[in-house]
């Protein structure tokens, strides 16, 4: 093989996108070419740069919440769509407004076990909506989290800061959630915010479970004291990593705080 | 699922990937402030053909819907960037061989140099690539995309997806090796 030919199948090498028979080809002569060798070697710290370093531009919540209004406003009336821009964004902004309203109302309807999922979403979005992330006390410090929610709450939910996981802890607040105050903790995973809402269920344990609302993704689970909503927009891999690293970092707290 | 709306299938299959159009859109549009309208605009377009998008890579279907809103919220500006790659010459194998080797030390002692740029040197280095080699290595080393859906999504054919992509690093990595060679 020719220089020539091979540097023109260095790209599609490099993103495994080459046919096999020809690949043993290039790589023998790429052992026994020190140049296109080395335009590989810089080709994989461009690409490694780019992936590593360049900057992910996650949509904002801001964004989110205009697209799926935009999408509720376009279901039941196409006539919206003729309205003009500004007219079509106020009405969309009602419909996100009146989504999140019917949400809560129909939370006092009593078939609440159907009704969790969404009553988690609608409260993590309102957090969201709230500029502070739906923080009232901020801070990483479990020992201060923890004395807050004392004050507040007829229970006491495992606070547990993840740093050393990749999910620090950034504060919490009180909700009200399936017809009780509850704890919310709210943790960080880069750009991206979690909302765990945490409240006494007695009952079996139950495994983590996830499911999905309108783009966010949620993980439920029970640990026989108390009942675990977490919800994101995290994608469902990395949700379920800070489940499982939250449930770990509580039954270990639990049975710490046991000893004398 | 029962009672499965036209709404809830397409929050469930296409709006995951927002993340990905908004990022790509802010590549076109390169203003946060634009790239949401086209987002949106992109979005609800979606939503009004979703009923023709019979499963697939619901990805790919949506960031070539995001790229042609971006495509025309762009015609109308007055001052319209360069898309063409044309200007900056065809890929040609032994000009790649003569730009890489082009003034700047060894190949492999640049690719320890170009490992050590900062975040901003690389988003400035790509954002000043012709719109069209910005557009195929933004999906596919951001994305990570297929060279197939790279060709859906830009509507190019796989061969042009390859040179691009060949040409596009090339160019990226002569601008970055100048940078850093300037700042010692």
């Amino acid at each position: 093989m020719e220089c020539g030919e091979a540097r023109a199948l260095i790209d599609p090498y490099l993103d495994g996108e080459f046919a096999l028979e020809r690949t043993l080809e290039l790589e023998r002569h790429l052992e026994g070419c020190a140049d296109c060798a080395a335009l590989l070697a810089s080709r994989r710290a461009l690409s490694a740069a780019l992936r590593g370093k360049l900057a992910y531009h996650a949509a904002p919540l801001s964004l989110h919440g205009r697209v799926r209004a935009a999408i509720a406003a376009a279901e039941p009336s196409r006539r919206a769509r003729a309205l003009p821009a500004p007219w079509l964004r106020m009405a969309a902004s009602f419909f996100l407004v009146a989504g999140l309203s019917a949400a809560l109302t129909y939370s006092l309807v009593p078939r609440e076990t159907d009704l969790v999922p969404d009553e988690v979403f609608a409260s993590h979005v309102r957090g969201m909506l709230s500029g502070t992330s739906g923080i009232d006390v901020v801070s990483s410090d479990e020992h201060t989290v923890k004395p807050w929610f004392a004050g507040k709450l007829d229970f006491s939910p495992p606070v547990v800061d993840l740093a050393s996981d990749g999910f620090p802890l950034a504060g919490g607040r009180v909700d009200y959630l399936a017809g009780r105050t509850v704890a919310a903790l709210v943790y960080r995973h880069k750009k991206h915010v979690i909302t765990l809402f945490v409240w006494p269920q007695a009952g079996p344990a139950r495994a983590i479970a996830a499911s999905a609302r309108r783009g966010d993704n949620l993980d439920h689970w029970s640990d026989g004291r108390m009942a675990y909503w977490a919800i994101s927009d995290l994608n469902a891999e990395e949700l379920a990593d800070f489940a499982r690293h939250y449930a770990a970092a509580a039954a270990a707290g639990e049975t710490e705080s046991k000893r004398p | 699922m029962p009672g499965d709306s036209k709404q809830a299938r397409f929050e469930r299959e296409v709006l995951p990937h927002l993340d990905a159009a908004y990022n790509l859109a802010r590549w076109f549009m390169r203003g946060s402030g634009d790239a949401e309208d086209a987002v949106q605009e992109a979005c609800l377009r979606a939503f009004q053909y979703f009923d023709g998008f019979h499963g697939g890579n619901a990805k790919a279907w949506l960031l070539k819907i995001v790229r042609n809103c971006c495509l025309t919220a762009l015609r109308g500006r007055p001052h319209m960037e360069s898309m063409s790659a044309d200007e900056e010459g065809r890929f040609d194998p032994a000009h790649e061989l003569a730009l890489a080797e082009a003034g700047h030390g060894t190949p492999s002692a640049e690719a320890l140099l170009i490992a050590k740029a900062e975040a901003a040197l690389l988003e400035e280095s790509l954002a000043g690539l012709p719109a069209d080699y910005r557009e195929v290595l933004v999906l596919r080393e951001v994305e990570e995309l297929s060279y197939r859906e790279i060709s859906r999504i830009a509507d190019i054919p796989l061969g042009t997806v390859m040179s691009r992509l060949a040409r596009g690093r090339t160019l990226l990595h002569k601008r970055l090796a100048e940078r850093l060679a300037k700042e010692g």
